[in-house]
């Protein structure tokens, strides 16, 4: 490790990790790697985001050549005073500066990784957090105020109006974001002189075979992808919900496949039209993108979206939720798919889009497009490199 | 029609329509904006909780492939596997009801030492059930991955790209060598090609085949075709019940130990007597082997001795092979042409084994 060192500073890290902060880190950690960069990963031994136990062991490990040293999270005091304030919270209700602090303490510390920072801080060049919204970004900012950088990964949620983060992102010596909506969100929130400018992430042409994951799954006829976590903030049990109505109310033959970690209760008279493939490695993934009829992404929380810029790259369509700003952004841009916001929308949208096979293929042209044209590593490094050196020039970065 | 941003709309029928050219989002969003308001009026959209849908379905049959069946029982196994004593304790009485969960709750108190030591007992088994089901699964899922074909499946080599070889002649020189009274099964029929022949011959024949799609295509040319694993319907027929059975290429493609698996299987299943015939690729013919590896699915030839050997030590008592489909003299010559003019193939042990007869059919009996 040499002063040029640049450390990321994600909350989780692993090729297992499923999450888009943790893997638009892991990716542009790699592509800076391959470009020479010396660069390292901090980070704790958790795995899962929920209980934040340990699962990784203690200690220094390399991943894909990259040095990644793991510290270890105290176990989560989840109590019930935690509970009440994140009630509050997400309610919207006042909470004092005080209750703020005592409760992002709660979400994810690593103390052992604190002092390391700490301790080490000469040591590193800079170092760049991700995402916002956990303990371990909030220590880590407060330790190295001066060296530190945030990816955000910011989007229109109760959390996001806390004090506690104005602060934090203002402490930071410049932001990353991910999108122009998220910095546009962010500016109003915390202010217009907010350092930093968009930098997003990179893709690159892949090749796939639709094929091979229809025969490895078992999967024939037209199907929907939904892929990431199953959780009710990714509006996953809203899909599931209009999904099986919609069936009920054409009586099309199209299935769902999921991909990804957590768990959803498929009903039980559905179980042959909503396949649950779980985690998937990069592979099937992009096989995934290149066999599915079009890909659905619900969530009304996203910074970026990475499966959608990904399943362009293959030419696949997509259904996106009309009050995510990132979302809507990219699609109205691209014009690489349309938008719902209720059960009838996303009825209407589905069918619309199952009956015609050549306007899909048009729309997923349109985003390949799009994607290939905004989103090159060679810009997103030159983005990167320009919010290190001088992060109080504001600007999109030319991203889209 | 109607104009809509930069595409051309038409309403169709029941369904909305739009022109490739310069379409635009936002006009298509427009028009289904506008569609749900005619249709929400006429309650075309049913947005049931899913319990309610549920309810309403009833007891659906649904056919499920066996693989999504594992997975759906895995989850399914997931939801219920971690068993704990501290179930939700409520009671639905207004004025009585916190007395009764007072009540519960001390009952539960004083049971939860013993109810614990029986979950954890419970809880260490279904872990362990989930463990192997996972196990099952990947092993499933690695499976069906090396066992993917590329696209170069059968079908796809055959029909979609056209390496087929025509030798309508060979088969129909195997065709006489049955008797004529005898039900002949034809294992690994493909498109039928042989059961065509066979039908010529006024023979009595039924293909086995697993791919639907080659299955398709020979019932289309009225031939009896029946879709299933070819050991799956050796190993579900009677002992000693076929009479004759044919197969082309056996052993050639796919996994090699169902070959040893087919031949055992037919030594069980054929009765006394019956006899099976074998037409596959010769490899001591150059130009033989040539011919037969334009087919991309092929991945190995089998030696006639070898064949032979294996027939026998599965208990089959007269075992004879006979090479052929010999190379005619128009053949050859153009074979020589392609060669070119330079190479000395006239004659000689080299031209013995460039033209050497492409096939050799082999003849066990039981």
């Amino acid at each position: 490790m040499s002063g040029d060192t640049i450390a990321f500073v994600p909350c989780r890290y692993g090729t297992e990790v499923v999450g888009g902060a943790e893997t638009l880190t892991r990716l542009l950690v790699e592509e800076l790697d391959a470009r020479g960069w010396p660069v390292e990963i901090l980070t704790t031994c958790a795995l899962d985001p929920y209980s934040w136990t340990n699962h990784f062991p203690e200690g220094v490990e390399t991943i894909h050549g990259i040095t990644v040293r793991r510290f270890p999270t105290e176990s989560r005091k989840y109590t019930r005073k935690v509970f009440k304030t994140e009630q509050r919270i997400l309610a919207g209700k006042r909470v004092s500066p005080a209750k703020q602090d005592f409760w992002i303490r709660n979400v994810v510390t690593s103390n052992a990784l604190r002092e390391y920072l700490t301790w080490h801080k000469e040591d590193y060049r800079a170092f760049v957090f991700a995402p916002y919204l956990f303990g371990t970004t909030y220590q880590g900012v407060h330790t190295v105020p001066d060296r530190a950088f945030i990816i955000p990964c910011l989007h229109e949620e109760p959390y996001a109006h806390l004090q506690v983060f104005k602060e934090l992102m203002r402490a930071a010596k410049g932001l990353m974001f991910n999108s122009v909506p998220e910095m546009e969100l962010a500016r109003r929130l915390y202010g217009d002189d907010l350092p930093g400018r968009v930098v997003g992430m990179g893709f690159s042409p892949y090749v796939a075979n639709g094929d091979r994951f229809r025969y490895k799954y078992s999967i024939e006829g037209d199907f929907v992808l939904y892929c990431g976590r199953r959780e009710i903030a990714k509006n996953t049990p809203m899909l599931l919900r209009y999904f099986c109505n919609f069936l009920e109310n054409t009586g099309r033959e199209v299935s769902l496949v999921l991909t990804g970690a957590g768990r959803i209760e498929i009903p039980f008279s559905f179980r042959n039209r909503v396949i649950d493939v779980g985690f998937v490695d990069e592979r099937d993934l992009r096989d995934a993108y290149s066999a599915a009829t079009l890909i659905c992404h619900p969530s009304t929380k996203e910074s970026f979206s990475i499966m959608i810029l990904e399943a362009w790259l293959a030419g696949l369509p997509c259904l996106i939720h009309r009050d995510c700003a990132v979302t809507r952004h990219h699609v109205e841009a691209s014009g690489g798919g349309l938008w719902f916001y209720d059960y009838p929308t996303f009825h209407e949208a589905m069918e619309f889009m199952l009956d015609h096979p050549e306007v899909r293929r048009e729309m997923g042209e349109r985003g390949r497009d799009y994607v290939l044209g905004s989103y090159s590593w060679d810009e997103v490094v030159k983005n990167f490199a320009a919010v290190l050196e001088d992060p109080l020039t504001l600007g999109t970065g030319g991203v889209a | 029609m109607t104009e809509t941003g930069g595409g051309v709309e038409e309403r169709s029928g029941e369904n909305l329509s739009v022109q490739v050219e310069g379409i635009d989002t936002a006009a298509i969003m427009k028009e289904i904006e506008t569609r749900v308001e005619e249709r929400r009026r006429q309650g075309v959209y049913k947005d049931l909780d899913l319990l309610d849908l549920e309810e309403q379905r009833g007891e659906a049959e649904v056919s499920l492939d066996p693989l999504h069946e594992l997975i759906f029982l895995n989850q399914l196994a997931r939801q219920y596997a971690d068993v704990t004593s501290h179930y939700p304790i409520g009671s639905q009485r207004s004025f009585l009801g916190p007395f009764i969960m007072l009540f519960k709750k001390i009952i539960r108190r004083f049971m939860t030492p013993y109810m614990d030591a029986l979950f954890a007992k419970q809880r260490e088994f279904n872990a362990q059930c989930l463990s192997s089901m996972d196990t099952f699964l990947e092993m499933i899922k690695r499976e069906r991955e090396s066992s993917y074909h590329g696209g170069l499946d059968r079908y796809t080599a055959w029909v979609e790209m056209g390496f087929t070889e025509n030798n309508a002649g060979l088969l129909r020189e195997a065709c006489k060598k049955f008797q004529p009274e005898k039900r002949i099964i034809n294992l690994y029929s493909g498109t039928g090609d042989f059961l065509a022949v066979a039908a010529g011959e006024k023979l009595d024949c039924l293909g086995v085949e697993e791919d639907p799609r080659l299955v398709k295509i020979g019932q289309e040319k009225n031939l009896r075709i029946l879709q299933a694993r070819p050991l799956d319907y050796l190993e579900s027929q009677p002992l000693d019940s076929l009479e004759s059975v044919f197969m082309q290429d056996l052993g050639e493609r796919g996994d090699s130990r169902e070959l040893l698996w087919t031949i055992t299987a037919l030594a069980d299943r054929l009765e006394k007597g019956g006899e099976v015939k074998v037409l596959n690729h010769h490899p001591r013919s150059v130009l033989g082997v040539e011919e037969a590896f334009g087919d991309p699915t092929l991945m190995r030839l089998i030696h006639p001795e070898t064949m032979e050997s294996l027939f026998r030590h599965a208990g089959f008592r007269e075992v004879e092979s006979t090479l052929i489909g010999k190379y005619s003299q128009a053949e050859k010559k153009a074979w020589k042409k392609k060669l070119g003019e330079g190479a000395s193939i006239d004659g000689g042990e080299p031209a013995e084994l460039l033209f050497a007869p492409r096939r050799y059919l082999l003849e066990a009996r039981r």
